[in-house]
């Protein structure tokens, strides 16, 4: 059985980033294990700009950012493996994988990172009442269809859902000469970027129906129509239908983190996130395992999942070195009102060298109130915030000597000013 | 001329025309659709019942206890997924614990042996249901209750029937049966002639036997809806029934051969062309009743819902006769227990029926057996090298969530009655079922399809004749 | 006459005022990019296309490409079609320039990857 420092599970941005990073700080035998014929991930459909401008400071195509890491793993010589598609993880940190050159293999690891990033919730996963026809899709498959292979899946398109992807794809069937009918929400507000809405939409005069969502599918073998009610408490009021003639419905009602090979390892999930639990190295509940990226949570943006990424590597490092303290001695990170989850959700101070990132979504808008974090009843920081969406991903810092006073957990919440 | 024409390719169809093949007859299956288990056999519970159910002295009590018999010998014959899971009726009150007690004496009036079914109490029940609902209080358990993959026990009756000699003519929708001596089937492409005509259309089927004579009986379409959860979740261990009422078996939940699990039906008496449609109301009562039943059901790992219709008769049981006019032979109203019927109405049909019209010669070269199926997933990496060594396919993963090969894509094609469609793979190999529903893997099973196939990938359909995927290209390319 | 925006500079968002009359001055702005952003998008709004064309013996059919500036909104339907008449042949590298000066509007259609 071959043997490795370190194996990477999924060669996108989150995978690019830890194996550089480890790279970086210990020569180390590494292996990225891709599914696809390619390495980038979901980057390479997403061909719009707005990627890099934190790690980059600069404004790239998802392209052109995945090259930049992918030229980089090139140059240091970082092994990889294309086409292979990992079957197995086992807490004992062997990986079985198959290709078609070498068939079926197990391979073993002293650190597993699992960064295999999240699927689009599918039309069958919301249960859209109506016939089951073809020409409705996630965004992101008609996005694939559109930029990589260069084919129209609809001439006249509606899209369920406001996500980031769904208003990208909104703007790039127009451009590819497809009509766009409308955009449905459930909620009275976009889960996607406002600038997205603006140089999406707007742009084009698409309309973006809040507070609506798709009642009825028609059609026999291809959708023919598409029924859109208004909701209230996400319930369609009779009378308010309106009927568009499509023949492609994409669908962009939310992202889950891939769990299925860290559910079968016996990873503990986290509810919320739906992703593992992970401490502050982003080591789940089974030693040596690291988790970062889409898998671990969904990330509003790519340098995000860089950053994360690289922070996992680092912790990463520190394991293969045994400088991780091992204990069960940890902190809880404990989301209390209006905060719907928290990474990582445990923390062992000692393995924190000088300050710690916590990331958190909030769980509707918010405008001109205090992120408060406590402990027990000390508080221990108090952040403004002008705005707070479920949509943006916020972002904590916390130095080693928050913690001197905290005890057992700490809690976040959202809590009105004085 | 044909010896008999199969009108339906739904698993009556595809039973019956794999137990004539065992004869010297010349036999042709006929059917609307673009492939074959698109309607009833599509949508239904998946279960192989044990005969408690059906009251005694009906047909539907007959075949059910000897089609579950059969079911073992043709799974394993045919290589069709068989689960010998067991069954569970359970009861929330009293009331409900009287008419289980009913079943428990309907069952052994029915002819199940004393070791097929027996009372337990809540205590019992928990130590092979531990996520039973605190509402359950005690249940009839059905060690013989079974779980097959519904369609592929219909493709695989009509694969071997092919393998052995029949034919198959899809979408040929039948619009006029005549009969002179012989009978004239004529469809929307072509016209079939006939010895004996064989009805087996499911929910349209007093619709074709009026085609010929007035039918006796109605057959009127009942609509279920279904969830499927995800396959690393397990609800129950074995299937469970509420108490039956007046409108049928309840909301049942089923453990399904891949690991997933099964939430339904609902049932309502619906228009023709609105029994695939789910609706909102549909979905959220099985959300509630299923969880009478068992609690922590985590409908978050719903992957997808479906709608489908059975066929119930006017009479309230199965049709299985010769009709007025000699020859035509209805066999209608093949709703819950049908599926396990199946095998045991076949041999009635062709034994008793057609045997009885046209002499029966066993054939010679007749082989039971289909060829076995490769399922990655119930494979040792050993076994999988071992494959990997004669295909390569074989170790090229497609569909990343069921872990689906393309070289069991490729063979659900290259097969008797193989796939057609993206659909149709999926119903064979499984690939596009799981949790991403096709999200990674369809744009993959179109370049496989459109190879094997011969086509331009625009020509590849998701499901029938008119729902291709790709409809242009970009960059005004032709 | 106050016209209403929301700032795409960044991922913010702001909800900005823009006085016409008061040679463009921007309220409610949370960066000096709003201030540009604001005034050029009431005087010439302009946006980065990004798009594909078709290219020959690469891994796939279509070659992503962009703009390597902001060109005039008024003109993306222009520049679109304009990459409908170009057909590429790999190998190309990333930065390559596709179309110089596309419809004269200074700006480059350039590779957005290497294939």
């Amino acid at each position: 059985m071959k043997m490795y420092d370190v194996i990477i599970i999924g060669g996108g941005s989150a995978g690019l980033a830890a194996a550089l990073e480890i790279n970086k700080f210990r020569k180390s035998k590494i292996l990225l294990l891709e599914r696809d014929a390619e390495l980038g991930g979901i980057l390479l459909q997403c061909i719009h700009n707005g990627f890099g401008l934190k790690v980059f400071k600069e404004e790239l195509t998802g392209p052109e950012y995945a090259e930049r890491f992918i030229d980089e793993l090139h140059e240091k010589g970082i092994e990889y493996k294309l086409n292979s598609m990992v079957i197995k993880l086992h807490p004992d940190k062997r990986v079985e994988y198959a290709n078609i050159e070498e068939g079926f293999v197990t391979i073993q690891a002293k650190a597993v990172i699992l960064t295999m990033g999240c699927y689009e919730r599918s039309a069958g996963a919301i249960g859209l009442p109506g016939n089951r026809p073809s020409g409705v899709m996630t965004a992101g498959a008609a996005q694939k269809y559109l930029n990589i292979d260069g084919y129209l899946v609809g001439k006249n398109v509606f899209i369920l859902g406001s996500g980031d992807i769904g208003l990208i794809m909104a703007r790039r069937m127009i451009l590819e000469g497809a009509n766009v009918l409308g955009v449905a929400e459930i909620l009275p507000f976009s889960g996607g970027l406002k600038r997205n809405i603006v140089q999406c939409l707007d742009d084009y005069d698409i309309p973006l129906y809040l507070s609506h969502t798709v009642t009825e599918i028609k059609g026999e073998s291809k959708i023919s129509s598409v029924v859109i009610s208004k909701v209230k408490d996400f319930v369609p009021i009779p009378g308010t239908e309106i009927e568009f003639e499509v023949d492609a419905l994409l669908l962009s009602v939310g992202l889950i983190p891939e769990n299925g090979l860290s559910e079968a390892c016996g990873i503990d999930m986290d509810s919320r996130t739906k992703g593992p639990i992970v401490n502050e190295s982003y080591q789940t509940n089974i030693d040596g395992i690291f988790a970062c990226g889409n898998v671990l949570h969904v990330h509003d943006l790519v340098d995000f999942v860089t950053e994360e990424s690289r922070r996992a590597g680092q912790a990463v490092v520190k394991y293969l070195e045994n400088q991780l303290e091992k204990s069960d001695n940890h902190i809880e990170m404990i989301s209390k009102d209006g905060v719907s989850y928290i990474v990582p959700q445990q923390v062992n101070v000692n393995n924190i060298n000088d300050k710690l990132e916590l990331f958190l979504r909030v769980q509707k808008e918010y405008r001109d109130v205090n992120l408060v974090v406590r402990s027990n009843d000390t508080i221990i920081k108090t952040i403004r915030k002008k705005h707070m969406a479920p949509a943006e991903m916020e972002q904590i810092k916390l130095k080693v000597e928050d913690f001197d006073s905290v005890i057992g957990s700490i809690s976040i919440s959202v809590e009105e000013r004085q | 001329m044909y010896d008999v024409i199969i009108i339906g390719a739904g698993i009556s169809g595809a039973t019956i025309a794999r137990e004539l093949s065992r004869y010297d007859l010349k036999t042709i299956i006929l059917d609307k659709e673009y492939d074959v288990a698109t309607e009833a056999t599509m949508a239904n519970s998946a279960i192989i019942h044990s005969g408690h159910d059906p009251l005694p002295g009906t047909l539907k009590a007959k075949f059910n206890i000897l089609g579950n018999r059969m079911y073992k010998q043709m799974s394993t014959e045919l290589d069709i997924p068989f689960m010998e899971c067991g069954g569970m009726v359970l009861a929330t009150n009293k009331e409900e614990h009287i008419l289980i007690e009913e079943l428990y004496a309907r069952g052994i009036e029915n002819g199940l042996q004393s070791h097929e079914l027996q009372m337990l109490n809540r205590e019992d029940i928990l130590l092979l249901e531990p996520n039973l609902s605190d509402h359950v209080i005690s249940g009839l358990n059905l060690p013989t209750t079974a779980v097959t993959f519904p369609w592929e026990a219909a493709i695989a009756n009509i694969e071997n029937a092919m393998d052995n000699g029949v034919e198959l003519a899809l979408e040929n929708k039948v619009v006029k049966i005549e009969k002179n001596d012989y009978f004239t089937v004529t469809t929307n492409k072509d016209v079939y002639k006939g010895r004996i005509v064989i009805n087996a259309t499911g929910i349209f089927g007093s619709d074709v036997a009026n085609l010929i004579s007035k039918a006796t009986f109605e057959t009127k379409a009942r609509r279920g809806e279904y969830y499927v959860l995800d396959k690393d979740v397990r609800v129950a261990n074995r299937v469970l029934y509420p108490a039956p009422s007046e409108k049928g078996k309840g909301v049942i939940i089923t453990p399904q051969y891949h690991g997933n699990t099964l939430l339904g039906p609902t049932s309502e008496f619906v228009d023709f062309e609105d029994v695939s449609k789910t609706t909102a109301s549909g979905l959220e009562y099985i959300k509630t009743n299923s969880q009478k039943l068992v609690k922590n059901i985590p409908f978050h790992k719903i992957v997808r819902s479906f709608a489908g219709g059975r066929a119930t008769s006017s009479n309230g049981d199965f049709i299985i006769e010769e009709s007025d006019v000699k020859g035509f032979i209805n066999v209608c109203g093949i709703e819950s227990p049908g599926l396990t019927a199946a095998p045991a109405i076949a041999v009635y049909v062709v034994g008793e029926i057609v045997g009885n019209i046209l002499k029966l010669i066993k054939k010679e070269d007749f082989s039971p057996l289909r060829k076995p199926v490769v399922r990655t997933f119930e494979l040792s990496n050993d076994e999988l090298n071992e494959l990997f060594k004669e295909d390569k396919r074989y170790s090229k993963m497609i569909c990343r969530c069921e872990k689906v090969t393309e070289g069991e894509i490729v063979d659900s094609i290259n097969r008797n009655c193989g796939a057609r469609s993206i659909v149709g793979v999926k119903n064979r190999s499984r690939a596009g079922s799981g949790r991403c529903q096709g999200g990674f893997c369809q744009s993959e099973v179109i370049n496989i399809l459109a190879r094997e196939l011969n086509i331009d990938k625009q020509q590849v359909v998701y499901s029938k004749t008119g729902s291709e995927i790709l409809i242009g290209k970009t960059k005004g390319e032709k | 006459m106050k016209k209403k925006l929301i700032c795409i500079a960044c991922p913010i968002g702001c909800h900005l005022e823009v006085d016409v009359e008061n040679n463009y001055a921007v309220t409610g702005n949370q960066c000096k990019r709003g201030v540009v952003y604001g005034k050029k998008e009431l005087i010439n709004p302009t946006r980065i296309v990004t798009s594909t064309v078709i290219i020959k013996n690469g891994i796939y059919n279509r070659l992503p490409v962009k703009t390597d500036g902001e060109i005039p909104k008024s003109m993306i339907f222009d520049v679109m079609k304009q990459l409908n008449e170009v057909v590429v042949t790999s190998p190309i590298k990333m930065g390559k320039v596709i179309i110089e000066n596309v419809c004269d509007t200074g700006i480059n259609i350039v590779a957005s990857r290497s294939m």
